[in-house]
């Protein structure tokens, strides 16, 4: 299924409009698996209903998305997301909250939890199990929604400003942890942020949405390797991108 | 640390009661007003004690009563109060008329229970539970309500049934809001029971209280208020334990909150 040429994920010309007014128009997307790709979007391009359409939340009126070559336009359950809110529930306790979307999917509760527990080392949840998402950190927070996202996903995980909410020091340091983490669990990424150094720190492709209705403008490809040192930020390279960037965003 | 300030926040209100025993005590003593109209705490006291058993026997009835309609009016309004949450056109149907019945006062009805139901528990466990069902019922459908729709489609998108949707995030999310309302009817529930007593039947509270107003016992009519006060704070404590037991993440969201 995820052999080299079908793409993991796959948004084929799709358009959405409400009473009207298109929202989104003829957006095509193609990730390879393990590529991270950030969508730089300019508030009001239709972000939000993009990521609908995807996770299967809203049909589209026109257009398909395809799983590992498998249509699955309007079906939820397929693609995992997360947003800037980490929507963790607060009656549940961490573990509860990240095995979530393996009871959803049937598995029985300790079974989920002792999953979910195996990867909590990992993710820096040592010892936070049985708390309440109320007494974590925002940064602990957003890594156990991220825990959530990985367990829930099929390979593919949409992510929508994960980290807009943290401060800058707790966002450097979650972004640190983030590219050694995405190296080891090599998922297929699509990374929504307004961030632009974000978007160049950790993608492989960037590609901008704006205009209305939305519509995908321009295209780049970021060179280094991943993962990268948080120095690649200061470099000479990093700031050509980031001019670049700036320039596809002007009007 | 946190108890320790629990015990200075109910200071100012223990003063003031104090304060206002103080007054009656002072009133009654000092003969500002006669005592067969306004009988001393220590008249209060004595009465209590001597009348114990026959005031314990007898809350241990309206307490029952209080009880039994309680946990029928709590059934009813989950019942309910679900089903409508389920389904749109019931709601519609519905909740007009909830709220219209609620403009009919209990004592209009309990009459009218007596007749239906003779002098037995029957009317008293009835007009309890017509008078608590309500403010859980309503309690609850704000708290379906006012699910996080966020964490609904988030439900959604990892495929979640609308009966997941419902065990995982609305029930739990109606939680405090219906204890919310649990504690309400926990007050109403005891006063429910007393005056439905009033109005005929041999044993509780109530019935008490019309045999001694009859006698003019006014330290009797006092002690069976402090009693019925009594029975009320009991319920509502056990509301609270309850609420402990079932909500223990609302401990960890105060913290936060005064931080």
């Amino acid at each position: 299924m995820s052999g080299g040429s079908v793409p993991a994920l796959q948004a084929e010309e799709l358009s959405r409009s409400y009473s009207g007014r298109t929202i989104i128009q003829n957006i095509s997307l193609s990730l390879k698996e393990g590529e991270l790709v950030c969508l730089l979007g300019i508030s009001g391009a239709g972000k939000t209903t993009l990521f609908n359409l995807l996770s299967g939340l809203e049909q589209p009126d026109t257009g398909r998305v395809l799983l590992n070559g498998q249509d699955i336009t309007g079906t939820p359950g397929q693609i995992s997301y997360m947003l800037q809110k980490d929507l963790l529930l607060p009656h549940k306790k961490v573990a509860d909250n990240v095995a979530l979307p393996l009871v959803i999917r049937g598995a029985g509760k300790r079974e989920a939890r002792e999953r979910a527990l195996s990867y909590f080392a990992a993710f820096g949840l040592e010892g936070t199990q049985d708390k309440y998402p109320a007494q974590l950190s925002g940064g602990m927070r957003q890594r156990a929604a991220l825990l959530r996202t990985f367990l829930g996903s099929r390979g593919v995980v949409l992510l929508d400003e994960p980290f807009s909410a943290l401060d800058a020091l707790t966002k450097r340091e979650i972004h640190r942890w983030y590219m050694g983490m995405m190296d080891r669990l090599s998922l297929t990424t699509l990374f929504i942020t307004h961030d632009i150094d974000e978007a160049i720190l950790l993608s492989d492709r960037v590609c901008v949405l704006s205009g209305q209705p939305g519509q995908i403008t321009a295209e780049l490809t970021i060179q280094p390797p991943r993962p990268r040192d948080l120095s690649f930020s200061l470099s000479e390279e990093f700031l050509a991108y980031k001019r670049q960037i700036l320039s596809l965003l002007e009007p | 640390m946190k108890r320790q300030q629990s015990i200075t926040s109910k200071l100012p209100a223990a003063g003031a009661l104090t304060v206002i025993v103080l007054l009656w005590l002072g009133v009654s003593e000092g003969g500002l007003v006669p005592s067969f109209l306004l009988p001393s705490p220590v008249q209060v006291c004595r009465a209590l004690a001597a009348d114990a058993p026959v005031l314990l026997e007898n809350a241990g009835v309206t307490l029952l009563e209080a009880a039994l309609g309680l946990a029928i009016g709590v059934a009813a309004a989950l019942a309910l109060a679900t089903a409508m949450h389920r389904f749109r056109l019931l709601y519609r149907a519905l909740y007009p008329i909830l709220v219209i019945t609620q403009t009919i006062p209990t004592i209009a009805l309990a009459p009218l229970l007596v007749l239906w139901m003779g002098f037995g528990m029957a009317p008293k466990v009835t007009l309890v539970t017509l008078t608590t069902f309500f403010p859980i019922a309503v309690s609850l459908l704000e708290g379906y309500a006012s699910t996080d729709k966020a964490a609904a489609d988030l439900l959604r998108s990892m495929g979640a049934s609308r009966r997941q949707i419902f065990l995982h995030l609305e029930f739990p999310s109606a939680l405090s809001h219906f204890f919310s309302g649990l504690r309400v009817s926990a007050s109403y529930a005891v006063v429910g029971a007393v005056i439905s007593e009033w109005l005929g039947g041999f044993e509780g509270l109530g019935v008490y209280m019309t045999r001694v107003k009859k006698a003019y016992a006014f330290d009797k009519m006092f002690a069976v208020i402090l009693i019925i006060v009594a029975v009320s704070l009991l319920l509502m404590a056990l509301v609270t334990v309850l609420r402990r037991k079932a909500c223990p993440w609302e401990a960890f969201e105060k913290i936060e909150r005064n931080d």
